[in-house]
């Protein structure tokens, strides 16, 4: 009875090592486990596909943002060339009017002169159009012929003033840029309301209308195209024909009274015969510019001067209404001032008498808008 | 009684309406301003000088 108890016990072992053994080596975990590993190598994939996406789309960008500024750059080297054409063109024509003056007219009588303006593409206009540009030329020879300068005195002018213009080159380059886009954004309107008229219009018209419309507009595009050239060369010299600024007169605007002198604010009258200035000192002082640009004196007088509560901020001119003055101080005050009556005075009497009229805002006026 | 409740740095008129005046401050307000009434008011005194 006790040996088989003891079989027992050994088969129940027996059997526990059985299962165990086939626990462990099962298909079913096994699957499982392959399954799981499957997956974890298709997240890494799919977390490698999406970052090659990732590389893919920011080179894609990249691409687009570098070749839209290379589309951009090309137009402006393309219009920049058209420019330089269309300068070397208006130069070679001024130096023909220099020494081959006569040669200039002949050829432009016989109407074979060839013009480069629109946009570097040559063609040739006919006899009867050339009427207007024939006079121009004329009186750019005339112009030429009264006024010749010296070779050398252009080269020395050239090389002094295009050392100001490199120091300036950026803005010169931003204003070059701005009135041309502002020219491009005209000439395209243009255009493309010339293309509904014709839409409009319908192909019943024949072909002969529609190429005079097309080289008349071409035409109009180009002389503007000159037009502007000639208005930039225009703003170029009135830029460069200004070189410092000189002081013309000096003002002491000192009080014995007052230790603090600084000024806030200047300003023109309307007719730019008398000028303002305010400041800390608590004062408005008008002075007569004629006198002080020609009159030089140590101490100049203000024809009229007022004094305020607190520190001036600002004053400002009205444009209309001469003699009208507002002031704006630090106490939180608008006001206009009149100086008008003391004018009337002065010019009167001869003798400087003060007499500021003050009106404030708040017991006169009726509109008052808050913008918060 | 004050136009604005702190410092006023900047007064301009108005160069299309100059009977219109703007003024901005430190309380963080614009104003704008309409000064026809003063106006008729300074022509009774040019009269009367």
């Amino acid at each position: 009875m006790r040996l088989c108890h003891i079989d027992l016990l050994l088969i129940l072992l027996f059997c526990f090592f059985l299962f165990d053994s086939e626990v462990l080596q099962s298909e079913f975990l096994n699957q499982s486990r392959n399954s799981l590993e499957e997956r974890e190598a298709a997240l890494r994939l799919r977390e490698e596909i999406e970052e090659q996406e990732l590389l893919l789309d920011f080179l894609q960008q990249l691409q687009k943002r570098k070749q839209d500024i290379a589309d951009s750059l090309q137009d402006t080297v393309a219009f920049l060339s058209s420019d330089i054409n269309e300068v070397l063109h208006q130069q070679s024509a001024l130096g023909h009017c220099v020494n081959f003056s006569t040669d200039l007219d002949k050829e432009v009588c016989s109407g074979t002169v060839e013009d480069q303006s629109d946009c570097g593409s040559r063609k040739r206009f006919r006899p009867e159009l050339q009427g207007v540009d024939m006079e121009e030329n004329n009186r750019t020879v005339e112009e030429c012929s009264r006024t010749v300068p010296s070779s050398e005195l252009i080269q020395e002018s050239v090389l002094s003033k295009s050392s100001r213009l490199m120091k300036n080159f950026k803005k010169l380059e931003t204003a070059y840029f701005l009135t041309r886009s502002k020219l491009a954004k005209q000439a395209g309107n243009q255009i493309s309301n010339h293309q509904i008229v014709k839409r409009a219009t319908g192909s019943a018209i024949g072909t002969e209308g529609s190429s005079i419309d097309d080289f008349s507009l071409e035409r109009q595009y180009g002389r503007r195209q000159r037009g502007w050239v000639n208005s930039f060369l225009e703003g170029l010299c009135k830029y460069l024909s200004f070189s410092k600024l000189k002081v013309r007169a000096e003002l002491k605007h000192c009080d014995l009274l007052n230790s603090s002198n600084l000024v806030c604010s200047v300003g023109f009258d309307r007719d730019r015969e008398f000028f303002a200035t305010a400041g800390v000192n608590k004062k408005i002082k008008v002075f007569d510019y004629n006198m002080i640009v020609n009159e030089h004196r140590d101490i100049h007088y203000p024809v009229v001067e007022m004094s305020n509560r607190s520190k001036l901020s600002c004053i400002c001119w009205n444009s209309y209404m001469k003699s009208h003055i507002a002031s704006s101080d630090f106490e939180g005050i608008v006001q206009v001032i009149s100086v008008a009556c003391f004018f009337i005075i002065k010019f009167v009497f001869d003798a400087i008498i003060i007499i500021s009229l003050y009106f404030r805002f708040g017991m006169l006026l009726g509109v008052r808008f808050l913008l918060r | 009684m004050r136009e604005h409740e702190r410092r006023v740095w900047s007064v301009d008129f108005s160069i299309v309406d100059p009977t219109k005046l703007v003024s901005g401050s430190d309380d963080g307000s614009v104003k704008l301003w309409d000064m026809n009434q003063a106006i008729l008011f300074l022509h009774l005194l040019y009269v009367s000088f």
